[in-house]
């Protein structure tokens, strides 16, 4: 067993696979539904959400519901990837760093995939509500194609990023979960940009990168077109996020199982 | 040929005092330092960490079928050195050449399961983190499965398995697959009972081309089982050599 490089980590997909899949399987062991529970809980909550909050915006259920489910499925995938990365090395895999040699974006290819397939497994309603705002069309899904490759590669390097810090400095695994909870009320996932004056806009939603991963999916979703400004924001912050973490990856690589133990 | 030589090994191990990361610890500290005036304020606030040197200077070179036994007290290096030997962790000084094929660490691979899953999957996922090929896995589960005599436990989790029957399945695994020759073992595979101690080590035993190191505080197994021994002790390397005369060194080393 080698010292393994970045691309063989990539290369080893039988290993992340089996190990996102297991971190599925696993969440769902002996229930009788399964992973069905996943649509089907996002599904049942929405349903009831829309069904008030839609009569509160003043807005048709219809309508909110798209509004909603095409935002909240991406806001529940971004705050898994982030929560759940702040304990990756420290918890998830502390066990397999202590007994082997593996490069550590084995583990967050691995996360990244899992929350990922969770988010897949929303797509039936997703397309239902494609066909219903008649969006089905390939340039659609072509956007959507860019819109999920740039979403996977920067949750890795996020995840890496995130897991390492939160490693060296213990701290930080509290103070994300707390920000986190606050960042959900200021992006427009239950509630709806033009609610805000535009100055609100310019200095609240505009800076919220989260904010553009959500919009982004949305415009392509519900309304059939892309906004290419936050698609120029996610695509640079995923080139900066990868860069920061290569250049981590070579500096503390060797440290990480020092900080684990 | 297949050989392990490991030439001047050094391993400096950072050790943290887990309270010194507390806040108050470190506002005491800096409080402590104001009013002594000591020179050194780096001293418990910024340089938490101190390290010991873990290992030092160890040197071996073993080769085709040989069998070393690590031996030594409590905390005397030799997970570590097994951890170094591995690529875990990685050393300060010297060398470590593994040449002629690959190695594998056998630490605690059970540690590295999911409880809540069968010990199907669970065969599946250490293997491959182990290094293993899928398409290996496949063909030789039902061999693994009957050699750790848990082919009725295929399908219920791995929390019902007790550390014996857990013993026998990561010993399965990592000795029935193919594909390596170099095996780094903990003490930990002395947990099983002894009949499958001895079904797994005669079955270690007529493995022809390859190279064990087994750490274990057992001096039977070791005399038993391995042809040459190193000893250890707080991190330096005692004796390298034949087993019988590394025993009786042992043993006085024991009893001083």
């Amino acid at each position: 067993m080698k010292n393994q490089t970045i691309t063989d980590a990539i290369k080893n997909y039988n290993l992340w696979l089996t190990l996102a899949i297991t971190k599925i399987r696993v969440r769902f062991i002996r229930t009788a539904l399964g992973p069905i529970w996943e649509i089907l809980g996002t599904t049942i909550f929405l349903i009831f959400i829309s069904l008030i909050w839609s009569k509160l915006w003043g807005d048709t259920f219809f309508d909110f519901f798209c509004y909603l489910y095409s935002g909240f499925i991406i806001w529940k995938a971004i705050s898994s990837i982030i929560g759940d990365a702040t304990y990756l090395f420290s918890d998830t895999y502390s066990n397999c760093f202590e007994n082997i040699n593996i490069n550590p974006f084995v583990f967050c290819i691995s996360h990244t995939t899992k929350n990922f397939i969770v988010l897949l497994m929303n797509f039936p309603i997703l397309i239902f509500i494609l066909i219903l705002n008649d969006n089905i069309d390939i340039l659609s899904w072509f956007w959507l194609i860019i819109y999920f490759t740039l979403f996977f590669v920067s949750g890795v390097a996020a995840s890496f990023i995130l897991a390492v810090f939160c490693l060296k400095f213990r701290d930080l695994q509290f103070s994300i979960i707390v920000a986190l909870q606050l960042i959900f009320f200021v992006t427009p996932v239950i509630w709806k940009i033009d609610q805000l004056s535009d100055k609100a806009q310019r200095f609240i939603i505009e800076p919220n990168l989260l904010y553009h991963y959500i919009e982004f999916f949305r415009s392509i979703v519900l309304h059939g077109m892309v906004n290419f400004k936050s698609l120029i924001i996610i695509a640079i912050s995923t080139f900066i996020m990868v860069i920061i973490s290569l250049i981590l990856y070579k500096n503390v690589n060797k440290k990480i199982i020092f900080w684990i133990s | 040929m297949i050989k392990v030589e490991v030439k001047n090994l050094v391993l400096k191990y950072p050790i943290k005092n887990i309270n010194n990361y507390l806040f108050r610890a470190k506002i005491i500290k800096k409080i402590k330092n104001f009013f002594t005036k000591s020179k050194n304020d780096n001293q418990g606030t910024d340089n938490l960490d101190n390290s010991i040197t873990a290992l030092n200077k160890i040197n071996f070179t073993i080769g085709n079928n040989d069998r070393l036994g690590l031996i030594g007290l409590n905390g005397s290096g030799k997970s570590t050195l097994l951890k170094c030997l591995s690529n875990i962790l990685p050393h300060n000084e010297g060398k470590i050449i593994i040449e002629g094929a690959e190695y594998l660490p056998i630490i605690q691979p059970y540690a590295m399961c999911e409880p809540d899953d069968t010990l199907y999957n669970n065969i599946f996922l250490i293997s491959q983190i182990l290094g293993f090929e899928k398409k290996d896995i496949e063909s030789q589960i039902n061999e693994i499965l009957e050699f750790a005599e848990l082919s009725d436990y295929k399908n219920r989790s791995m929390s019902t398995l007790s550390t014996g029957m857990k013993f026998r399945f990561v010993f399965a695994i990592s000795f029935i697959l193919k594909g390596k020759k170099i095996f780094f073992i903990d003490e930990f595979l002395t947990t099983g009972d002894e009949k499958f101690q001895n079904k797994g080590f005669d079955y270690i035993q007529k493995k022809s081309d390859c190279i064990i190191i087994l750490c274990s505080h057992s001096k039977r197994l070791i005399e038993k089982f391995c042809n040459k021994i190193l000893i250890l002790n707080n991190g330096e390397q005692i004796y390298f050599g034949d087993t019988e005369e590394g025993l009786k060194k042992y043993s006085n080393l024991i009893e001083s």
